[in-house]
């Protein structure tokens, strides 16, 4: 098994890259996470340690069957307590997982330790000091020092089902959150290593209800007075964690980093990213009543994977576990609106040299507080080259922390218009609030999302629906909404045709609308069409049109492009009684003989139908007669 | 909303269309509208939005016109608060668009969009405002050309103003294959710009403008320009002109285009060019400009016609016939108005003008069949004399009188057969006169079917089938293609004679797609009910037949064809029956689209050729079903040999079917007498089946076999009537009609029953059971099972 383990890692392709933190014993009790370096591990050494891992594993779980076969309940004896019991992991320098393993989850208000939720929509979530505990109580695989190790599938196969019946009773000090956890094991097949926050872990009573399905995941969390984190991994991925502020030292482009990759371009990057951590940050407060204290730059630590993955970024927030849970400020809406709007705005703006000075600060005591230390106001960020978006988030944040007589209308009130506002910018991006003297009237589709499921749902629906008749008063948008399934006709690979009626002041012949149409078809068919199909679809007009072809190239002189024969031939009516049911025939059936000879759906658009006259309505109910196979849909429109 | 699109709208409901009711936005959907059109949060512009969601009913195109005006998108600086009010502006200190609530909760908006956009363009420069009202006049596009030609009559940049404009909200702009063109944004904003004039303006305008493109139209073959110039001139009406010899080139101006619209089978515009031109003629048009007079008259009632404006047509006909010189200048009008009486279904108005007419020109009176025997036989024997090459030469007609009165005859010739046949002769007749003196024309081999068709009716088979023949080769000599359905549906009375059945098929299959190219609806659906009717008679699967005939009844439907729709609906019914047993008679509607067979009687009390028909249905009915009782079968008996009823294929097979109902009874019958009387009824039969089956073996020869093996086994003959029943059936096979191979199976089955031959005539039931089943004739197939399961069990106990 191991064999195989080592020869995947040396032939995996892309190559595997490990990180090791320097070992240092002073920082095993240390609060912070941020000590230690993260170097890169040669293939071969991490190789080396990864076989010495998993023959230390064997040893171990040999050792384990052996104990095990002679006392049955040594098992459960090891993993101890019930309520209130406490186990403390001193030492773990770095831990190999080899389990989807259950996140324990409980109230918050009986923990010090908050785990915001966060949207994952693929990864397995493992908290670190869970796993290190489990993993110390559970048939482990004690680790290489220091490495990160990932792919022990076959391991995590095996242990699923022991780690399954030891988690409930194992109590930690941390709520695990899910998100959207993957629930299938199996997706999980990978532990991910945090580093070695697990020395300040506190265990508490795991409910025994809490499924194991909502667990394949790791979280890794650990802090200087308790910790929250927020997390989103991969199934295969390091991750590391900086603190805010560094994170945004060393993502926030510089000046040379902007003259090479693009001034906008790495700015985009840039905010993107810190929308996505401020996104994450505001759903995990606007969801669980974190202390005030707590919601601090300092306290904000951000996981990064490596190598990095979009959207792979977690949030950890540090809480004050010193405080008592009597003793915590929750502040009011505004303080705490605020005291997001001052971590916002370095992460935002970039500008860090301001909160330099509190950045070492451990505590943080009240708003109030933080609103001198830091000193930020709306007035400030005027001075601040912002785009006018992000400029209006920070202001109408900061604004909160004001007196309330100067606190503006535009001022927020609640952290989901926040995250509406943070969602929509990460969403649409800078353009969509570029502001300008000259601005154009929206071409969107505004309000009208029924509809448009309704027009996508009768698009899908191929066999039952011979069109969409839409139908409202003048200005309503019908003309506008219409458009939409021509968009998702070209977007589906298909073709769309669209004609339009204007006011009986027209001066071209009604037909002529069906012309337009028509010579777009034939101009399609034309433009791909192979020799062979010209001379096959020359043959079909024949057979269907035969003379009579003549007529319809007085109304479509395009006709000639696919039927050379239309022009050679004269027909003398001398009843025109009938012509126009002739017409109609005619173009049904070049309809159907194009339609067949091109790929993909055609949709046909009939714009402002209540100008169109009766013959033109005759058409086109002809033509909506004949559209009865699945490869083209009709919409027609009115008032 | 207009006539026409309430009509259409409600024509919808046979289409399965999604319909979407678009109602105004929501306060959300104006804060989305805002919001993107601000580039602010939604959050920001809420307040506002709310406002505007008041003001303007959450209708977007207000919504929007409203924003473009308060933002400053049609003057001249955006910048300036004080220039809109200042109630929604671009704030610098704060680089973006802000606004005072309160300003925007005092703004009076109209309350309809067009009124407030009416506002709006009156604000607009005096450039501009040219420039929307040429816009306005010239309709919702104007391409480089007009543009260009318009500039230079205006001595300003229309493309410039156009530019403005479209940056203004008003217009949009398009690059095409032949340069920019540009449109209203929305229709409500040309609606509008033309209600910003006055009635006058605009006459004035649309007249300069008309008058100002008409020049280009003259040199050049642009028929878009040609349309254009001519409508400006018409919109500005007849009353923008006083000169009577201007009046007289803008009404051949109509006329001309209005021909060229006639060409471009655009006969909408044509009628309302022929109706502006006569607008336009004087007061003394008829004495001063008489041709263009008659011409535009002549060519506004036919267009007529076409669009379906009886009144018009009446109109112009009344006209024509007070000022026209001669008979032959009313002659057009006079076509006009009949054909226009028969496609609105007024058939008494159209005898009534159609007998004026040939009173006017001096054509023979209509005469009842009875009255032109004498004729007839003089007629037949020229024909007689004539040799079929010398028919097919004959010249052709070169008056022009004569082609139109041709024309009339043929129209209501169609008519007349339908509404009063016994006079229908006489108009055939009439029209074979005039091909004989006058030669040829598109309509000939129509009247050579037709007159073949009388032939037959008064039983001169072979002249008839001649003339068949001769029709059908006319066809093809001349270019007649237009009149090909209703020549294919014509010969159905005497093509059976010499074609087989399955070929008919085929011929009418032939006309309904002629049909459908020509735009003879009527006659594309009389050639596909005669496909169901001929499939049915030539045994093709009844489940395709089915299949056909719900088509078939789907557009009799939409035509209105009450009188073929009762027809088709007996046939329908028939097929039913058959395929699933008689209980299917009694349902109240078959298939979804026809009523069912109790109504469909309830119809036909006056038409003969549907009584007849149902006769033949029952008769075969009871014959299939074995429920044969000798009182119904006499009084079927005598409906179908009804002599008003022409002799046609269906009442050949009802003829078939009374024969073998009449050996049937003589088998049954207790008394000598009885027997005899059924066995000489039957003889008849079998005389007639033997005159038809020497015009067409391939048709008749297995049927009469048949009748013959079942005379023989009457008469006691068993080794005559067992070659008989065994060539029949191979005469059937042979001849592919599987329907009577099963019949002819069937019987010989019990032929063998009775002569205790009970493994031959097991192998005929099992025979006839296949044969029913390829004909999909389920019920009847049942029938003969249950039949077999009880008898030969009871052989095979025994």
């Amino acid at each position: 098994m191991s064999t195989k383990i080592v020869t995947q890692l040396l032939h995996a392709n892309p190559p595997r890259r490990f990180l090791e933190k320097t070992h240092d014993a002073d920082d095993d009790n240390d609060n912070m996470g941020g000590e230690g370096q993260w170097n890169e591990v040669p293939l071969k050494r991490a190789v080396t340690k990864t076989s010495q891992a998993l023959r230390d594993a064997a040893r171990e779980r040999r050792s384990i069957e052996a104990e095990s076969k002679s006392n049955s309940n040594g098992l459960s004896n090891i993993c101890g307590g019930g309520a209130g019991t406490t186990t403390t992991r001193t030492t773990l320098e770095a831990t190999t997982f080899s389990s989807p393993l259950s996140l324990l989850q409980q109230p918050f208000s009986n923990s010090n330790i908050i785990l915001p939720k966060i949207p994952s929509s693929s990864s397995s979530i493992i908290n670190p000091a869970v796993a290190a505990a489990v993993a110390d109580l559970t048939p482990s695989y004690p680790p290489a020092p220091n490495l990160n190790l990932v792919e022990l599938l076959p391991l995590l196969q095996r242990s699923n089902a022991f780690m399954a019946n030891q988690q409930q009773q194992v109590d930690f000090g941390l709520i695990g959150f899910g998100g959207e956890m993957d629930s299938d094991p199996s997706a999980a097949g990978a532990g991910v290593f945090m580093g070695d926050f697990s020395s300040l872990m506190d265990t508490v009573v795991r409910p025994p209800e809490i499924a194991f399905a909502e667990a394949c995941g790791v979280v890794a969390a650990a802090a200087g007075g308790g910790v929250a984190a927020t997390t989103t991994t991969t199934t295969v991925g390091i991750q590391s964690e900086l603190n805010l502020v560094e994170w945004i030292r060393q993502e926030f482009p510089s000046s040379s980093q902007a003259q090479v990759g693009g001034e906008s371009v790495m700015m985009s990057k840039y905010l993107a990213s810190a929308l996505g951590i401020a996104i994450k940050l505001t759903e995990f407060l606007s969801e669980n009543e974190v202390p005030l204290e707590s919601i601090s730059v300092e306290n904000t630590l951000v996981c990064t994977s490596y190598p990095p993955q979009e959207d792979d970024v977690n949030v950890i927030l540090k809480i004050q576990s010193s405080s008592s849970s009597s003793g915590r400020k929750q502040g009011s809406k505004n303080d705490r609106l605020f005291a997001v709007g001052q971590i916002l705005f370095p992460l935002l703006s970039g500008s860090v040299d301001e909160i330099e000075v509190n950045y070492f600060s451990p505590q943080i005591k009240a708003s109030s507080l933080v609103i001198d230390s830091i000193n930020l106001n709306p007035v400030q960020l005027e001075r601040l080259d912002l785009p006018q978006p992000v400029k209006a988030i920070l202001c109408n944040l900061l604004e909160c922390g004001l007196e309330e007589e100067f606190v503006g209308k535009e001022a927020y009130t609640s952290f989901d218009d926040l995250l509406i506002d943070l969602k929509l910018l990460k969403l649409e991006g800078l353009s969509r609030f570029h502001q300008s003297p000259h601005i154009e009237i929206s071409e969107n589709i505004c309000g009208r999302d029924k509809e448009i499921d309704a027009l996508n749902a009768s698009y899908r629906n191929r066999s039952g629906s011979q069109g969409v008749l839409i139908m409202g008063a003048g200005g309503v948008g019908k003309s506008r909404i219409a458009a939409h399934i021509l968009e998702i006709t070209r977007k589906g690979g298909g073709h769309a045709f669209a004609t339009k009626f204007d006011l009986n002041r027209d001066v071209s012949h009604p037909l002529s609308k069906f012309g337009e149409i028509f010579t777009d078809l034939i101009d399609l068919f034309a433009s791909a069409a192979s020799p062979s199909e010209f001379l096959n679809i020359s043959h079909d007009l024949d057979n269907a049109l035969g003379n009579r072809a003549a007529l319809l190239y007085e109304v479509l002189p395009s006709l000639v492009r696919i039927m050379p024969s239309c022009t050679q031939v004269q027909v003398f009516i001398d009843d025109r009684t009938n012509i126009a049911n002739s017409i109609k025939f005619m173009l049904c059936k070049l309809l159907e003989i194009l339609i067949s000879y091109v790929n993909g759906r055609v949709t046909v658009l009939f714009d402002d139908v209540q100008w169109a006259d009766a013959a033109s309505l005759s058409v086109i109910s002809s033509l909506l007669k004949s559209n009865e196979g699945p490869k083209h849909c009709s919409v027609v429109e009115t008032t | 909303m207009q006539d026409d699109l309430v009509a259409w709208l409600d024509s919808m409901s046979v289409f399965s269309l999604d319909h979407m009711k678009l109602e105004s936005l929501t306060q959300d959907g104006v804060n989305q509208f805002v919001s993107e059109t601000l580039r602010l949060f939604p959050r920001l512009t809420r307040p506002l939005s709310l406002v505007l969601h008041r003001k303007t009913g959450g209708n977007p195109l207000f919504l929007g016109q409203f924003l473009l005006s308060s933002m400053g998108g049609r003057d001249a600086s955006p910048y300036s608060p004080q220039m809109r009010g200042g109630e929604l502006y671009f704030s610098l200190s704060q680089s973006r668009w802000t606004w005072d609530i309160d300003k925007m909760e005092d703004v009076e908006l109209a309350d309809v969009v067009v009124t407030f956009i009416v506002n709006e363009m009156k604000k607009v420069s005096a450039d501009l405002m040219l420039g929307l009202r040429v816009a306005a006049c010239i309709g919702s596009r104007m391409n480089s050309t007009v543009i260009g030609i318009l500039s230079s009559e205006l001595h300003v940049s229309l493309c410039d103003i156009f530019l403005q404009l479209t940056e203004r909200g008003f217009l949009s702009k398009h690059a095409t294959v032949s340069g920019t063109q540009f449109e209203f944004a929305h229709d409500k904003i040309l609606e509008a710009a033309y209600s910003c004039m006055s009635s006058r303006e605009r006459r004035v305008n649309h007249m300069r403008f008309g008058l100002s493109l008409y020049p280009r139209v003259i040199d050049k073959s642009n028929d878009e320009l040609l349309f254009l110039a001519i409508n400006q001139i018409n919109m500005a009406g007849s009353d923008s002109i006083f000169d009577a010899d201007k009046k007289h080139v803008v009404a051949s101006l109509n006329l001309i285009a209005g021909k060229r619209a006639s060409q471009l089978s655009d006969f909408q515009t044509a009628f309302s060019l022929f109706r502006h031109g006569i607008l336009f003629l004087g007061a003394d048009c008829w004495d001063k400009h008489y041709d263009t007079t008659l011409e535009l008259y002549n060519s506004a009632a036919e267009a007529a016609v076409i669009v379906n404006d009886l009144d018009a047509v009446n109109l112009y006909f009344d006209a024509v016939n007070l000022r026209a010189k001669c008979v032959d200048d009313k002659l057009d009008c006079i076509c006009a108005k009949v054909k226009g009486l028969i496609r609105g279904g007024r058939f008494t108005e159209a005898i009534e003008a159609f007998l004026v007419m040939l009173n006017e020109a001096g054509e023979p009176t209509l005469r009842p069949f009875s009255s032109i025997q004498d004729d007839m036989k003089a007629m037949n024997s020229v024909m007689t004399g004539l040799e079929d090459e010398t028919l097919l030469s004959l010249s052709t007609i070169k008056r022009k009188k004569t082609i139109t009165l041709m024309s009339i005859y043929c129209e209501f010739g169609q008519m007349i057969l339908f509404v009063d046949p016994i006079i229908a002769p006489t108009v055939t007749l009439r029209m074979m006169q005039i091909t004989i003196e006058e030669g040829l024309c598109s309509k000939s081999a129509l009247v050579f079917s037709r007159y073949a068709q009388t032939l037959f009716a008064s039983n001169h088979i072979g002249l008839s089938v001649r003339f068949g023949r001769l029709a059908m080769k006319l066809l093809e000599r001349i270019d007649a293609f237009e009149c090909a359905p209703s020549v294919y549906a014509a010969l159905y009375y005497v093509l059976w004679l010499t074609e087989p059945f399955q070929a008919m098929t085929e011929t009418f299959r032939l006309g309904k797609q002629i049909g459908e190219l020509t735009g003879d609806v009527f006659n594309t659906l009389a050639n596909n009910a005669l496909i169901c009717l001929m499939g049915y008679i030539a045994g093709a699967p009844l489940g395709d037949v089915r299949k056909q005939s719900v088509e078939c009844i789907g557009r009799m439907k939409g035509q209105n064809m009450l009188a073929f729709l009762v027809l088709e609906a007996l046939l329908h019914s028939q097929i039913a029956v058959l395929m699933e047993g008689s209980h299917i008679a009694d349902a109240e509607s078959l298939d979804d689209v026809i009523y069912g067979e109790k109504e469909a009687l309830s119809k036909i009390q006056d038409n003969v050729d549907a009584v007849s028909c149902n006769e033949i249905f029952q008769m075969i009915r009871a014959f299939l079903f074995r429920k044969l009782s000798c009182k119904t079968a006499r009084f079927h008996t005598m409906k179908i040999f009804d002599p008003n009823v022409p002799e046609e294929p269906l009442q050949m097979i009802g003829i078939f079917f009374v024969g073998l109902s009449w050996f049937y009874f003589a088998r049954e019958a207790k008394e000598v007498e009885e027997k005899e009387y059924w066995m000489e009824s039957g003889g008849d039969v079998i005389e007639k089946m033997g005159c038809w089956s020497s015009h067409s073996a391939w048709n008749f020869q297995d049927k009469l076999l048949l009748l013959k093996a079942e005379k023989a086994y009457c008469r006691g003959e068993t080794d005559a009537a067992s070659t008989l029943y065994e060539e029949s059936i191979k005469s059937a096979q042979e001849h592919k009609f599987i329907h009577e191979e099963a019949i002819a199976h069937e019987l010989c089955g019990h032929f063998y029953l009775e002569t205790g031959r009970y493994p031959d005539a097991l192998r005929s039931f099992n025979s006839s059971i296949e044969c029913y089943m390829s004909w999909e004739a389920l019920a009847v197939a049942r029938r003969v099972e249950d039949f077999v399961r009880s008898n030969f069990f009871g052989v095979e106990e025994a």
